[in-house]
Parts: structure tokens; sequence; C-alpha cells
């Protein structure tokens, strides 16, 4: 923690004018740090194994061994298995698929839908403006978990309909943001500069407000990526999620429920993982955010 | 009335940039209206510089935008070669705006920070479609033209330069597409004394060169007197004085403009200033101007006329125009 | 032009280096100046020259966490600051020492009354009751030249204009009668003829009071106009200080004379070029050796290059160079 630059220590040497910025720069663009990288190595680990998951050499997920119930860690089930004796290591990392895939491409779709809409509203302002934040603030307003719960129960409990329900429930998060984003960058002068050239809005919108605006978006994206990573969970524990014998970390926890007194480890593994997942995206995105904060010098 | 102003104003035949009684209004909270700019008129001949000084709130920079349609004024014309600017379409001032180009006054907010020094100053002609060969050859002559070194720092970003050197980028993409009328907004009041007259040498040597037609914006008297033709004094949106610099500045007519000149600290410990205060108080509010000359509130000559009646433009000198009913020349009525 | 009483503010060879990935950066590096009761002591520099540092480095006004090394003493009235407790160092601020930074709207707590702002150091520093702390906020806001000062206690910041609020820090920068007022760039915000208001009231208040006065601005005609003594910074360190008239009049370093130069004048011919400073204000992380203006000066010699001048000279005015102007040029000038 004391190689990082402390965020306040940067505002503070910039209250004093005298510095030169340049070195000011150089410091607030310092290395990410230690905490960013492990964070990013988790993810990649558990990215890599859940897509290689048909090639690595684990047990079927969905074939019990009625040979070990609810066992411990061995050196057959690593993890051990479960009350129906499956194994815990390969659902974990069936698991992961379902929630990196909710994680990765809920907040995909969010982004991709929300921000342009939040961009076209902070940019041209007027009626656009009012009618895109109204619908954005009623989709605000109603509860996230009813919405949920419709799509699951009128459109089926499959992976794509999930997916498809949180993202819903993103889209107006990113729009407000890309919306907070771009008024301000609307005032800086470079967008009048390019106005000024005869550009047309949707030229500056593209190649003037979007590359900057983007880079905190995908710094939030981390973030939401986490959220959404628990709500899936949360769904799946309640059974509203994917069908339970698909391997889910949710399920795999909701499964072990029952036997939490006799065997913690079957609740307590799934758990792990989806806590570090969920952390390293926390502090993936914190670190990001505070680094683009400080390098964007924005006033 | 206006339109008296108009044409008994100091507005000449053939000038390239002719603003006429422009009006410029934001709403304010509460309902109420900032009159920004009300009714101001001017023009600039093609080839000269005029500076438009005022302090904050006099409504200079609106008028520098309402002049690129950025955005265009509430009422007036503003016209270009005789063409009116604010009867034009969308699609027909996008075409013009290449005519006219800006340089800002924050030099770094004023750059694209993901965009590549190149970048920033080819991307005028990539809205035109200009080709590439153009485009190279075209940002390496101006970039040296400003005093860069194309192959040394084209490919950096804005961060990575000083506020000078932002400040010559913007010039040189403001000078790109070949403007007909350059608008300086505040150009140099950012920067450092001598980073300042750099930049200020460099304004001078590139309006030899590219002869552009230009409004110097500032709020800085010493900076507006040395590098403008003519000069107009703002205060309160309305415009107070106009004239060739020289007889503005030896001759103010306007006492705000001589109480303005009389503020500015001189660099010379042998004139002392006065302990007697040069102008009491500050602006009103631009959303509740006061009637008749807007100065009244504030000036030393003001009489219930002032109050009653708007002053209009008059000439009280071969080509300096002077809004005020008491001027400061000799042989004008005293109060 | 000798002191009279004794300073209220000496330092000597005053250090405050910053840390720095790429290793200390020599923001202050040996500064020496003091200042007499009723005197003005004007520093002048441009961005980056530690002028700022120099004035925070004097009440420990720097973040601790970011000071690689400080060097050097403080003395006032007495008292060693440099190194003291930070309970010392805070009773002497806001008592002994008055502060007035540059932005009035930053430098008042925007949800505080003008009034509670004004009582709270007295009350806090002196110990006062709130009848005699409000008592005397009323006669400061007269001082200070504000109008109506009962219905302005009751008033919030941004209810004041920019010269009023700047009034107001400067009434609670002499809540405590202090015997030394730091002001830093108070009139930079301000417009030019609010400037000279506040300018003015400075200097009466220092007279009246006996009060010593450090003014940093980057404005050579601020410091015209307003100091007794100036001392002039380039990339932390001072290079020429003495009474401002002689500075001005007989200015020997050619950095000082440069800044002058840099100013348009209002004598010179329309479009004539001012006198630049050639480069950049160098690395304070890896300064030159030698003469730090070495690489920018038009007179400067090997021995520039590689002996550091120490600043000397006779009867208060001393400057830090080799070749002063007014002596003749160096042997091996650069063509």
């Amino acid at each position: 923690m004391s190689q990082q630059p402390d965020p306040n220590l940067l505002v503070a040497a910039e209250a004093a004018p005298s510095l030169p910025s340049a070195t000011l720069s150089l410091r607030a663009s310092a290395r990410l740090g230690p905490v960013f990288w492990l964070s990013v190595g988790w993810l990649a680990l558990v990215g890599v194994l859940a897509a290689t998951a048909s090639l690595l050499p684990l047990r079927d997920p969905n074939i019990s061994d009625f040979s070990s119930l609810a066992a411990g860690p061995s050196a057959h089930h690593w993890l051990g298995t479960d009350a129906v004796g499956l194994d815990l290591l390969s659902r974990i990392i069936y698991g992961a698929r379902v929630s990196l895939a909710v994680g990765l491409f809920s907040i995909l779709i969010g982004l991709a839908v929300g921000a342009p809409l939040g961009a076209v509203a902070g940019y041209f302002r007027g009626k656009v403006e009012a009618a895109l934040m109204t619908v954005a603030d009623a989709m605000l307003s109603f509860p996230a978990l009813i919405l949920l719960l419709f799509i699951t129960a009128f459109f089926g409990k499959t992976l794509v309909n999930i997916i498809i329900a949180i993202a819903v429930v993103t889209v107006p998060v990113f729009l407000r943001l890309a919306r907070a984003n771009t008024l301000v960058l609307a005032q800086r002068e470079f967008v009048l500069a390019a106005r000024s050239t005869g550009a047309s809005s949707w030229r500056v919108l593209w190649r003037e407000v979007a590359p900057n605006i983007l880079p905190s978006l995908l710094t939030f994206g981390l973030l939401a990526a986490a959220v959404a990573i628990v709500a899936e969970g949360a769904l799946s524990f309640m059974g509203l999620s994917v069908p339970p014998q698909t391997p889910t970390w949710g399920n795999i926890i909701a499964g072990g429920r029952q036997e939490i007194q006799t065997d913690p480890l079957i609740v307590l593994f799934p758990s792990v993982a989806m806590f570090l997942t969920v952390f390293a995206l926390n502090l993936a995105g914190e670190r990001l955010r505070s680094m683009i904060d400080a390098r964007g010098g924005r006033r | 009335m206006t339109t008296a102003t108009v044409e008994d104003g100091p507005l000449r035949p053939g000038a390239l940039l002719r603003v006429e009684d422009v009006v410029v209004e934001f709403p304010a909270p509460g309902g109420r209206v900032v009159h920004a700019v009300s009714g101001v008129s001017f023009d600039v001949l093609e080839g000269e510089t005029l500076g438009l000084v005022g302090e904050s709130g006099s409504g200079k920079t609106s008028i520098g935008r309402a002049v690129m349609q950025l955005p265009p004024p509430r009422s007036g014309r503003v016209l270009l070669d005789g063409v009116d600017l604010t009867t034009l379409g969308r699609r027909q001032v996008r075409a013009v705006r290449p005519r006219l180009q800006m340089v800002f006054q924050d030099p770094l907010s004023s750059l694209n920070p993901r965009r590549s020094v190149r970048g920033v100053v080819g991307e005028p002609m990539r809205v035109w479609n200009r080709s590439r060969p153009d485009i190279d050859a075209r940002v390496d002559e101006l970039l040296s033209a400003v005093g860069l070194d194309p192959a040394a720092v084209g490919d950096r970003r804005p961060s990575q330069f000083s506020g000078g050197q932002c400040q010559r980028i913007s010039i040189a993409r403001a000078l790109v597409l070949e403007p007909q009328v350059l608008v300086c907004d505040e150009a140099v009041s950012s920067l450092d004394v001598s980073v300042r007259a750099q930049i200020l040498n460099l304004l001078l040597d590139l309006r030899e060169r590219y002869r552009p037609t230009m409004l110097f914006i500032a709020h800085d008297l010493s900076v507006v007197r040395h590098i403008s033709d003519r000069v107009a004094v703002m205060y309160l949106g309305k415009l107070c004085e106009i004239g060739p610099a020289a007889s503005v500045f030896g001759g103010p007519a306007h006492p705000y403009t001589a109480a303005l000149l009389e503020s500015v600290p001189v660099p010379d410990p042998s004139v002392r200033p006065s302990d007697e205060e040069v102008l009491d108080g500050e602006p009103p509010s631009p959303v509740d101007p006061p009637s008749g000359c807007r100065f009244r509130t504030r000036c030393p000559r003001a009489q219930p006329r002032c109050a009653e009646e708007e002053p209009i433009m008059r000439a009280v000198a071969p080509e300096q125009f002077v809004a005020c009913h008491f001027p400061l020349t000799a042989g004008a009525p005293r109060p | 032009m000798t002191a009279q009483s004794a300073p209220v503010l000496e330092m000597h060879e005053l250090r405050t280096w910053f840390a720095t990935p790429e290793g200390p950066l020599r923001a202050v590096d040996g500064v020496s100046l003091g200042v007499e009761p009723g005197r003005c002591l004007g520093v002048v520099g441009e961005s980056g020259s530690g002028k700022t540092v120099l004035l925070r480095s004097i009440v420990g006004l720097l973040p601790r966490r970011a000071i690689a090394s400080t060097g050097g003493t403080v003395c006032f009235e007495g008292l060693e600051l440099a190194g003291a407790p930070p309970a010392v160092i805070r009773d002497v601020r806001g008592r002994r020492i008055g502060m007035v930074f540059q932005d009035p709207m930053t430098s008042l707590n925007p949800v505080m009354r003008v009034g509670t702002q004004l009582t709270d150091g007295m009350r806090h520093h002196l110990g006062v009751g709130r009848q005699e702390a409000r008592r005397r906020a009323r006669a400061l806001l007269e001082a200070v030249g504000i109008p109506d000062p009962e219905r302005r206690l009751r008033d919030y910041p941004h209810q004041l204009s920019g010269g009023m609020r700047q009034r107001v820090t400067i009434a609670i920068a002499l809540a405590c009668d202090p015997s030394l007022l730091l002001a830093d760039e108070p009139t930079t915000a301000l417009d030019v003829t609010v400037q000279s208001q506040i300018l003015r009231l400075l200097g009466r208040l220092r007279r009246q009071r006996n009060m010593a006065v450090i003014l940093v601005t980057h404005d050579m005609g601020v410091v015209a106009g307003s100091t007794d003594d100036l001392a002039v910074m380039y990339a932390g360190k001072v290079v020429e200080q003495g009474p401002t008239a002689t500075v001005f009049s007989a200015t020997r370093h050619p950095y000082t004379r440069a800044l002058l130069e840099a100013i348009p004048r209002a004598d010179a011919r329309p479009g004539e070029r001012l006198a630049t400073i050639p480069g950049q204000p160098p690395s304070l992380v890896d300064p030159p050796s030698g003469c730090r203006f070495a690489p920018r000066c038009p007179r400067a010699a090997d021995r520039c290059r590689a002996e550091e001048p120490p600043l000397a000279g006779a009867d208060g005015h001393r400057f830090a160079c080799w070749f002063p102007l007014g002596d003749p040029e160096p042997p091996a000038a650069a063509t």
C-alpha cells in the first residue's frame, strides 16, 4: 500500500500550483500496484478454467460418484463431493461459466444500450434528455427483483433470459453515468472546437465524447459485473435462475445448505470462489477508477 | 431605435465580419434571464484585428460564441462576407464553419486528451474528407509554423505538453482549414508572462503569414493594445466604446474605458497608484441590469439623464464611437 | 532604504523538497528573505518558481506526506517555526500570521455564515466572548470597506460578489490583529477594477496596523504599485532581491529584465514583437548545474553552467548572477 500514490496526496500536491504539472501526471499514471495485478490474475485464472472446463481432466459435473457422498477433500475429489456425490471442483469450475457469462454479457449489453443513450441525452439535452431520463428513472424505481422474477417467469429460466434480465436492470445505471460524464465533457473546449470545424453532432459524439467517457464506463462495468454475479448467485440460491441441476455457484450453495452443519465445506468452497471473484472485480475496478480520475485532471 | 444604432453607429460598408444588434440571453434559476449581450453591433474589415475588452460578465465571450454560431444569438445578425449566418440552416452553418475558427483560453481543455497532436490538428480536415497526403502535409506545415517539430511532437498526447505548447497546438488546429476569421477567446490569459509573450509574437507572425481577420477577446488591456488595430470596450452586455486602438487607449471617451485604463497596474514603481479609488463597487448582475446607461451605477459622471435614456453610439473623433451622454472629450458637454 | 526595526519574519536557507518517483523535486531550494513591520515584500515569479510553496512552507501548510525533506530556519517574532510542533504553528497561524488566498470562493466555507467564520478565530485564539467577537467583526467588515456590515454578517459567502468575498477573507485574516499577512495572488481571480480596490485596501490596512505583508504574485504591475521590497524567484531560488524601485530601475539579473520586457508596453509600435525567453523552465527534479537560468540566458558563459552564482550585492540589492546587467558582457558570451 505504501507504494501506491495516495489520491489525497495528489490532490494536495495539485493544490500547490507551483508544482510542475508534468511531474504530477507522471505520478498519477504510476503503476496500478500489486493488488490490481493479483485481482486480474485471479480473474484470468477463473476465466481460463471456465473457458477450458470441457478440455480439463475434470469429472463430469452431473455424474454422481455414489462411493463418496458428501465427502471431504481427497485425492479423487480435490474439493470433495456434495450430498449426491457430485464433484465440487468440477461443479465450481463449470459454475464459473455461468457466473462469468452473466457478469460479462449482462454488463456488455447494459453498456451497449445504456451508454449511447446516455451520451445522446447528455449531448443533445432538451426533450430527448427529458424523455430518456424519465424512462431511466422509472426503470430504476421499479424493484429489480420483481422485474427479474417477471422475466424468468414469463420467458423461462434460461441463461440467456437471466443475462437479459440483469442487463435490463443495468441499462438505466449506465445511461445515467454516461449522461453525467457527457454533460461535463460537452462543456470542454475541445468539443466546442470540434463543433466549430463543422463536424456533425454524431461525429463529435463518436470521435470526441465517446473515447473520453468509455474508460470510466468500462471501469464502472467491472464493479457492475461484480454486482451482477452476486445477483445471479442470489437468484440461483432462490431457485429463480437456471435449473438447479445446472452447476452454478448459487445452485451449489443452495444444494449444500441442508448439510451446512455437518458438511460446511460444500457451501464454503463455492462461496469462497464467488467472494474472491467479486472482490477481485471490485478491487481492480477501484484501482482503475482512481487512476483514471487522477489522470483525467478534469476541471 | 435599434436600427438607428446600426445606421448611425460605427458600421462600415464592405466589412468582412459584421455583427448587428446581437442579443444573447441565457435562462437563470427562478425563470429569470441573464442578459449576457444586449444589442451589440460592430464590424471587422478583412485582415483587421479587433480587440474586444471587458471584465467578467461583460458578455465578451458570449459575443465570440455568437459569432461562431455556438450557439446562434437570440436575435440580431452576424454577417460574414454579406451572408447572414443566423438565417442559415443547420447544414449550411456547418458548411460555413471552417471559415470561422476559434482559439480558447484553457490550453489543456481545448485538446482532446485521448488523441495525438497530429490527430488533433488534422481532425478538422478529416471532417471535410481531405485526402490523407493533403492532411499530412498541411499538419506538418502548421506544426512547423507554430514552432513545433512535427516529427518530434506529432505522436505525443496533449498531456505531455506545457500550457504554452498546448496553445500552439490549438492555434495550429484553428488555422488548418485556412479560416477567414479567427476568434481568440482569452487565448493568452492563462499563460505565464514569458510564455504569453511567445504566443503573442506567434500570433503576430501568423497574422502576417496567413492574414486572418481576428477578433481578439481578452480582459488584459496591455495585451489587447499590443495586438489590435481597433478596440471595442464592453460593459455588462453593452458596447461602451469602439475605435482605433491608439485613440481608445490614448484618449478614452467613455468613463468606463478611462477607469479600466487607470485600474491596470503599471509595471513601473515610480508611477505609484493614487490612494483614491478609481471606481467604486462592482458590476451589477446581468440578470437585472440598470436602466438607461448600464454603467451609471458606478460612473463618477452619472446624471439623472443617464438613468432615463440609454445612450446611443455616436462619433467623438474620426472612427471613434462612444455610447455615453457625457463623454470625456474636449468640447463635449460636461455634466 | 535600510530597515528601521527588526524583521517580523526572517527565513534563512529555507528549503522544501517534494517526494516524486523520480527523486526529490526542489520546489524551494535555499531561500533567505525577511520582512519588517509595516513593509510589503513582493515575491514574484512564474508558475513553478516556488513562490506559493515558499509561502506555504512558512506556515507549515503543505501536505506532510508530499514532502521529501525540508531545511533552513523560519524565525517569526523570535519564535522558530521550522520544525516546530504542529500545535505551535497552528496557534501562530491565524492569530499572529493571517493568510489570504487566490480564490475567495474556495477559501471561505460555503455553508457557514460570514459572521461565524469571522468570529470563530477570534473566540478560539483570543478567547473573547460572543458579544465582543460580534462587535469586532462588525468593525472589521467596516475596515475592509463592506457597507452594511450587520447584514453581511448574516450572509453566506455565495450571496457576496467576488470582490466582497475577498474583502471578507481579508477581514478573517485580520481578525486576530496579526503582525504578518501572507497574501497568495490575492487579486488574480478578480477583475482589474476590483483588483485595484483590493490592492489599495491591503496597502491602507498595512499602514494603519503597521503590519508586515508578503505578497506573492505573477504580475509585475501589481508588485510595482504595491510593494516596498521585491524578490524575484526562478526555479526554486531567489535570483534578485532588493527595494522594488531599485530592482525595476537598476535591474541586474537577466531573468528579471526578461520578465519585464515580456510585458507589452504602452509605447510599443503596433505589431512590435515582444522580447521572449527561449526554452522552458528547467526540471526541478534534475536542475541544471551552475546557474539555473543559464540554459535560457542570453549572457550565459561557461562559468554560469559550471558554478552556481551566490546571491550577493550591496545596499540591500542582491542578485545571483556572475555577469549581471550593467557589468561588461562575459568574455565568452554566447553569440
